[in-house]
């Protein structure tokens, strides 16, 4: 495969920022699409540098891109400033997307979505608030009460609406065709209680979804080890014949 | 850590050569360097894309320097083709130490070296070729083969390729800690095995281990963690928590 990193101008944050596209080394395009966050503190390198990601999606005809969120938490920010703008889903779903669609060799159809932590998060709630964007979601060792921090004084309006993901996995259950929804968390991690009250919500919904435990903690050997049943999940909804 | 990737313009290539590196963002400097090598076909990334070394070295004192060394096997070579030139022992050796020397916070003394397959190879030939420059080596499934005619003649003097003949000149001087490893299912088996035997049978030290596995990153990802163990060792240098 080879790895890119691309730099381009963002309406949403107001400036130049950068994200990384892991690219099929084979295989007849156009290519689906993943969405890969990182988590709070890292950057659009993370997953490239701390994990074996690039290896493990090696065999996918599929794009990995990995966006820089920032300390974000991927929600549109109020400008804390006259020259500041920090409208990061819609950098995801606007810029990014779009730049995907003018530069590179993708599919028109939906997409997957994932990440960890403050990422795993990002994941949900994009993949929950765009069900018509996204088909598969995973997200691990999520920080699912982010959106009960999200404050109308720093947040638009429109993303402190959707901030929540309880409240958008009650949207999603009505849907006919949701997207098929997995989140895994360790047993040694203190963001337990919040992955286990959603898997609790989703049930009371009756929202179909998959929740797995795993031993371990907030680190990248978790990651390193579980984002490969993420990209199984993903190969699968999208229909993706692995490369020989 | 930090990862830079570092362009400059090298003597040795007569071109312009990207090298990365693996900074520690802790500790106090100067620090201690490790070059670290790859393989055949891959680049100055793949040690970072494919493997976790960068997770790997995040509590270590330690730059590590990730050369691209092409397909050249770390050798200087002959070139027929005009404004062409592959004195990749030179870049190794000269043109990213003076870079490293001079931009980063490096201790004085003796360095570390390892590396992969082709870079396995260029670990132990540059290592015991240069005992003065390295204090610990360590070389995952070496690239070992014997030096074929095409490439004797691409050098000024066979033997310089000839890991067995550097540690034949190393017997009885002062020795870097070496240690390589090789997987039972690796087709590259049969020449680190008789590497162990001829460093036996002159009496060099070292180390030699076989592991289960082949010629994979998933072999390299978890033994480089040795490696790591050893170098640290060596420079005399620890992990902060």
């Amino acid at each position: 495969m080879g790895v890119s990193t691309i730099q381009l101008f963002s309406e949403a944050l107001g400036k130049w920022t950068t994200y990384s596209v892991i690219l099929p080394e084979a295989g007849e395009g156009p290519f689906p699409v993943l969405f890969q966050l990182h988590g709070l503190s890292d950057d659009h390198q993370a997953w490239i540098q701390r994990s074996n990601l690039v290896r493990h999606v090696a065999k996918l005809p599929l794009v990995v891109v990995l966006p820089d969120g920032g300390t974000s938490g991927y929600l549109n920010w109020k400008p804390s400033n006259r020259l500041h703008k920090h409208r990061y889903e819609d950098l995801i779903i606007n810029d990014i997307t779009s730049h995907l669609k003018r530069n590179f060799n993708v599919t028109g159809g939906k997409w997957a979505i994932g990440g960890l932590s403050m990422g795993g998060y990002g994941a949900m709630r994009l993949g929950l608030k765009y069900p018509d964007r996204f088909a598969s979601i995973w997200a691990h060792s999520s920080a699912f009460h982010i959106g009960d921090y999200a404050d109308p004084a720093l947040i638009e309006p429109d993303s402190v609406a959707t901030g929540n993901v309880f409240h958008l996995a009650e949207d999603v259950a009505r849907l006919p065709e949701p997207p098929v929804i997995s989140f895994d968390c360790g047993t040694e991690d203190e963001l337990i209680e919040h992955n286990r009250a959603l898997h609790a919500h989703m049930e009371s919904l009756g929202l179909d979804h998959t929740y797995n435990e795993h031993p371990g903690a907030h680190t990248w050997d978790f990651w390193d080890d579980h984002v490969r049943e993420a990209l199984e999940q993903h190969r699968r909804v999208l229909n993706l014949t692995p490369l020989p | 850590m930090s990862i830079l990737s570092v362009r400059f313009s090298s003597r040795a290539l007569a071109k312009q050569t990207t090298f990365n590196v693996i900074h520690p963002d802790h500790g106090e400097g100067p620090f201690p360097v490790l070059v670290q090598l790859h393989g055949f076909s891959d680049d100055c990334s793949s040690w970072l894309t494919n493997s976790n070394i960068a997770r790997h070295v995040a509590s270590l004192p330690l730059i590590v320097v990730l050369p691209d060394g092409g397909t050249s096997r770390y050798l200087n070579v002959k070139t027929h083709e005009r404004f062409v030139q592959e004195n990749y022992e030179d870049l190794i050796m000269r043109d990213i130490p003076e870079q490293v020397l001079r931009m980063f916070h490096v201790r004085e003394g003796k360095w570390a070296i390892g590396g992969l397959s082709m870079g396995g190879y260029g670990a132990l030939r540059l290592g015991m070729k240069h005992p003065d420059r390295f204090a610990s080596i360590w070389a995952h499934s070496a690239g070992l083969r014997q030096v074929d005619p095409a490439l004797a003649q691409m050098l000024d003097d066979p033997k310089d390729a000839d890991v067995e003949h550097w540690a034949s000149v190393l017997a009885g001087r002062e020795q870097p800690v070496i240690s390589f490893d090789c997987g039972v299912d690796d087709s590259l088996l049969a020449y680190n095995r008789d590497l162990h035997a001829y460093l036996e049978s002159i009496g060099v030290n070292h180390t030699y281990k076989e592991h289960a596995g082949a010629h994979t990153w998933d072999y390299w990802d978890l033994h480089v963690k040795e490696a790591l163990i050893q170098h640290a060792s060596v420079l005399g240098i620890e992990p902060e928590s």
